[in-house]
Order: structure tokens, then sequence, then C-alpha cells
């Protein structure tokens, strides 16, 4: 059997050459633009950490020089390191108290909410949802108006007892951090298997055993994540805390914004640096504890 | 070893009956199948025994103990769940032994149990694999194995087998089989497949719309159906419409009048004459002939090849007789009608039977 020849050999092959050539462009504009969203996302950060360590004047850019006097400033100040250990302190216990929260209210509303399942879900990620100053306002209105109503009722209680102090602001962060660690927990709840939780009754556990030994550790790295996530939120959170914080006490962001009103030396970068290494320890913990998986929502 | 015994067991969710008055004595080393397809209550049943649902009414016997209102924890079953349910968070080895935990067994006697049920299951060295590492079938005899070591009253198995693919099923059903005739433990086997029903019972419990329609032995059940839906579910049926012409309970022979010419049928009871049945015979009972039967004995109906399928075991043929009746057979194999042939269905009156609507 003989082969037709081709007519034209040479436009068939250019054609196929001009085809792979548009692939391979297209393949790289797609991964261009790739590159310069990591690269919009990084570079602020990049800057702050050259920054910090310029040893010149002013929050330069390119810094004159390498330097630690920024970092020094910064830790022998007793505003910031004051406010350094109060907003680790508030994001600790704004962490315990959303997570333990958090636990209890997914799980009944995806285990027993039923037909509410989706409305009381959408109700907790509200704050989420609505602009963090107006859950700051409200929060400090229902804070004069609970005082205000707590003696009506004829409950003694200090002046400012929830406007002027920690137990204001930390319901504040518990607000803003909640719906990060529901999302958590509530992620790691739809995809468990109840029938572990029946092989588990039927080899002879109670509830609370089950729950201890099959439940908790499977939704662990949920929990974990959701934790991580709200300790990070409430270090970071701004305007809750500038609005509900007593006079006196700033937590970190706001003795930075503060401080970057006056002045505009590199201290500033030093602090925002020391912030980016917390929250990196923050991470690395996670991925140490339960892997960056779960993470995923 | 215990009997279990369901005394009028009735569950209902809102409106809906998912079981009503189900009453079943199950005896002591016996393996029962519930049998029915989805939604026909045989799961909610399960369940019952298990103590995961609540009964809206009935008992539930364990050896004469009534169960109900027991949670599942202190009932001492063993329960083997469709996608296995091994703890992913445990080696196998902590699987086996969660149970015997619960049990307060002591570590020396623990490890030789679970030593004991791995060799049981074929499994004996994967003790310190996690779940994930095994493949299906595996998984599926370490949840059996789990569900044994803590030597439960009475095994429940909820479509077990149903995850695995064809070829693993088949022989996972004579391994359950065997395991169970072994340890000789009451069984409740819940499966919608009726051939793994077939292959694995004692008897079977034929269920639809939370009704038993039928218990019986798997040839009982194959064979002497008492409902059009049980005879449709289990295996292949030809239903022929029929009159009561005569019956003669002590001959235990029944005559049908019908669109194509009288049947006869073997029928132990007596049916008052005139009254509208259905005669069912299986495909494989009928055999096909290019000429008409010589003896008068055997029933015999003509029709014409319209399908033919071979599935090298058996010939399939859909033959098309009159009053458009289409009757299903499988032959031998190497006896072979083509399409349009005109061809005689014959069958002997034992192999058909008698359901009265």
């Amino acid at each position: 059997m003989t082969t037709a020849p081709d007519p034209s050999p040479i436009p068939n092959e250019s054609a196929a050459a001009r085809g792979r050539l548009q692939r391979k462009a297209g393949h790289v504009l797609y991964l261009a633009v790739v590159v310069l969203v990591y690269v919009y996302l990084l570079t602020p950060l990049v800057i702050v950490v050259l920054a910090s360590v310029n040893a010149g004047e002013f929050l330069t850019f390119p810094p004159q020089g390498f330097s630690l006097r920024w970092y020094v400033a910064f830790f022998e100040s007793e505003a910031f390191m004051g406010s350094l250990f109060f907003s680790l302190r508030v994001a600790f216990f704004a962490t315990i108290i959303s997570t333990a929260l958090g636990v209890t209210v997914a799980l009944y509303v995806v285990r027993f909410a039923g037909r509410w399942r989706e409305r009381l879900r959408l109700f907790i990620l509200l704050p989420l949802l609505l602009p963090e100053i107006l859950t700051a306002i409200a929060l400090l209105f229902f804070y004069y108006n609970a005082e205000a109503l707590l003696r009506t009722l004829g409950i003694e209680v200090a002046s400012g007892v929830f406007r002027n102090s920690v137990l204001g602001l930390l319901i504040g962060h518990v607000l803003i951090t909640l719906p990060f660690v529901f999302l958590g927990i509530s992620a790691s709840l739809y995809n468990f298997d109840h029938s572990l939780e029946e092989a588990a009754r039927s080899l002879g556990a109670s509830r609370l055993t089950t729950f201890r030994r099959v439940t908790l550790p499977i939704i662990k790295p949920g929990i974990i994540a959701g934790a991580l996530l709200a300790f990070i939120i409430s270090f970071d959170l701004f305007n809750i805390s500038l609005l509900l914080k007593g006079i006196g006490v700033a937590t970190l962001p706001i003795q930075l914004f503060d401080y970057v009103r006056w002045e505009y030396d590199p201290t500033a970068a030093a602090v925002a640096t020391v912030s980016i290494v917390i929250t990196v320890i923050a991470i690395l913990v996670t991925e140490k504890l339960v892997g960056l998986r779960s993470l995923r929502f | 070893m215990t009997e279990l015994a369901i005394r009028g067991l009735s569950k209902r969710f809102g409106d809906v009956a998912a079981v009503d008055g189900f009453e079943l004595e199950i005896g002591d080393h016996e393996l029962i199948s519930l049998l029915g397809p989805s939604g026909c209550g045989k799961t909610t049943t399960l369940r019952c025994i298990a103590g995961f649902e609540e009964p809206t009414a009935g008992h539930i016997l364990f050896d004469d103990r009534d169960v109900v209102g027991l949670p599942p924890e202190n009932r001492n079953i063993g329960m083997v769940f469709q996608n296995y349910a091994l703890f992913p968070h445990m080696t196998v080895r902590q699987n086996l032994a969660f149970g015997l935990e619960m049990r307060s067994v002591p570590k020396s006697e623990m490890a030789e149990r679970i030593a004991r049920v791995l060799e049981t299951v074929q499994l004996g060295d994967l003790g310190e694999r996690y779940p994930r590492q095994l493949s299906g079938g595996q998984q599926q005899r370490i949840a059996l194995a789990r569900a044994m070591v803590v030597e439960p009253s009475i095994l429940l198995l909820d479509e077990p087998l149903a995850n695995l693919d064809a070829k693993l099923r088949e022989e996972m059903r004579f391994f359950v089989r065997s395991l169970q005739k072994r340890i000789g433990i009451t069984t409740v086997y819940v499966t919608h497949d009726q051939a793994e029903a077939m292959v694995i019972s004692d008897r079977i419990v034929v269920m639809f719309d939370g009704h038993i329609h039928q218990v019986g032995a798997p040839d009982e059940i194959y064979s002497r159906p008492v409902s059009r839906e049980v005879a449709n579910f289990i295996g292949l049926t030809n239903f022929v419409e029929g009159r009561v012409q005569g019956a003669d309970a002590a001959a235990g022979e029944c005559r049908l009048e019908t669109a194509v010419g009288t049947l006869r049928c073997a029928y132990p009871e007596t049916l008052d004459v005139g009254r509208e049945v259905a005669l069912i015979v299986r495909p494989e009972a009928i055999s096909l002939s290019a000429a008409a039967p010589a003896e008068s004995g055997t029933n015999a109906i003509p029709g014409r090849v319209g399908e033919r399928y071979f599935l090298g075991n058996i010939t399939g043929y859909r033959i098309s007789c009159a009053d458009d009746l289409l009757l299903q057979v499988q032959d031998d194999p190497w006896a072979s009608f083509d399409v349009g042939d005109e061809v005689w269905c014959t069958f002997d009156a034992a192999h058909a039977w008698i359901i009265p609507d």
C-alpha cells in the first residue's frame, strides 16, 4: 500500500508549532499572574522586615546600613513590652474561651439543630460578616446600657465595669474570634462519620467516653486550627480594641498606632516584624501538632 | 450463647412506620438475614436491636431479658457497619483493644485475645497498621474482628460487604458464614443483596414497607414465595395470571384456567374454584422444544422467541406467548433457538407455585 504524499507538509508542521508556542505562552502568562499575586502579598512583609534592620533614623527604603538598634529600642520600651504582653494575654484568654464556646456551639449546630442549622450557622458567623467597627460600637453602647440596667435592678456595679476593663475587651475579642473557631470545628464535624461513635457505643463505651476517646481526637485538628486562627486574629484586632480597651492599657496594635502617629522611626517596623514572627511561630506550632492540612476549611 | 426474640416491634418516624409489628424468634447459633429493598425497615430493625433506635412499641429479648431502654453500650453486642467504622486515629491493635478496655479486660488477656482474633481473620501481622493503610477487604475483616473480640451475645451486621468489589464480596460471604458457624454466635445480617442472603443465611426474613412478608430457609423463599413482592425480589420470575379451575389438596395439585390454556401446579392447600391467582414459574424450570411435548401431564405453552442472550452458563430467552404473556426462560447454553423460532415452553407442575392474591 502506498501512502498518498502530503501535498503541504510545511504549513501543517508550522501550524502545530504555532499551537505549541501558543500553549507555552499561555502557560507562562498564567504562571506570571500567580507569581505577581504572591509578590503583591509578600512585598509589604519584606519591606517591613528590611526597614526594621535599617540603621537610619527614619522609616526609609532602601535601608541605610544594617542595625538591630530598633529592636533594642522596642525591647527596652516599657510601653511596647507592656502592650505586647497585654496583647498576648488577651489573645490567650480569648482563644481559650472562644474555643470552649466554639466546640460546644458547633456540636449543637451541626448535630442537633436540625432545620435550624443553616440559620444558626449564619448567626454565629455574623461578627465575621459585619464590619468590625459596628460590632465594637454596638458593644460599647451595650456596655453603657448594661451598667445602667444592672443599677436599676439594684445590683451595685463599679462604674465602667465593662467599658474600662479587660473584661469588656475580652468579651469583644471572644465575639470576633468565635466565628473562626466555629468554622474550624464545624468543618471537621460536618465530615465526621457518625458510625464511628456508634461503633464505640456498640463496643461498650458510654456517651462521654465515646466523646473523649473517639469524637474529640478526630475533630482535634479542626479545634486546633480554629484556636490558632482565633489567637492570631485576637492578637491582630484593632477596631474592637480601640473602642473597648480600658484607660491606660493598650494592645500592641493600638500602641503601635499611637506610636506611628507621632514618631516615624523604624521601631514601628521592628514591632511589626516581631508580630510577624509571633504569627509564624503560631503557624509552625500548628503544623507540628496537627499538620497544615487542617487549616483548610 | 444467646437466643433473640423480637415481639411486636414497631418504629415510627413521625407519621411514617419504618417497622410495623415485627415478630421473630432467632435461635442460638443461627444466622438470620433481613432482606429487602432500601427503606423496607431492615436497618431500622437492626438499629433497634443494637439500641441506636428506641422502638415505638414492642419488646426485644436477649435470652428472655428485655433490652428495650438499655443503651447500646450495655447490651453486649458486636456490630459491623457498612463503612466498617474503624477508628482512624487508632492502629488495628488499638481498635481491637477498645472494646476490651471498656470491659476492663486485664492487659495480658487482652494481648492474647487480640492475637487470637487477628489469627481468626487471617491478618495476624497487621496489628500496628492504621486503618487507612489497609485494603477494603482487610478493613472489613478487622471490623469483624473488632466486633467479635469482645465475645458479644449477638453479632449484628449492617450490609457489611456492600462496599467491596464483586469478586471479593463473593469470597467474603463464605468467610463470614464459616466464621459464624465456627464461633456459633447468634447473628443478624442486614442486606439488600438476595444472592448474599441466600449464600450466608440459615433463614431469611424478607421485608417490604416495614412488614415481614416471609421467613424461611433460602430454598423455601425461592421456590415457595408467599407474595408477588417476594417472588419478584428473589431471582427472576414469570407470573401467569389465572383462575382456579379445580384444586385437590390431597393430591397436592391445582389446575388453573389461564389465557394460555390450562396449567397445573403443585400446591398443598385447597383454593376456591374461580379464585383469581398468579402462577409463578422460574426461568430455569422451563425448557424449550421445537415440537409439542408428547406427555399430556406437563404444562406446555407455545410461543415465539423474541430475544435471546448468552450468559456462558445459560442461554436466556424472552418468549412471546398468547395474550401478551412474556416468558423468561433460561436453558442450556448449547440448546440454541433463534429469534423468531416457534417454540414450546414446557415445565413440570412440581416446579410451579401459586400466589393467592
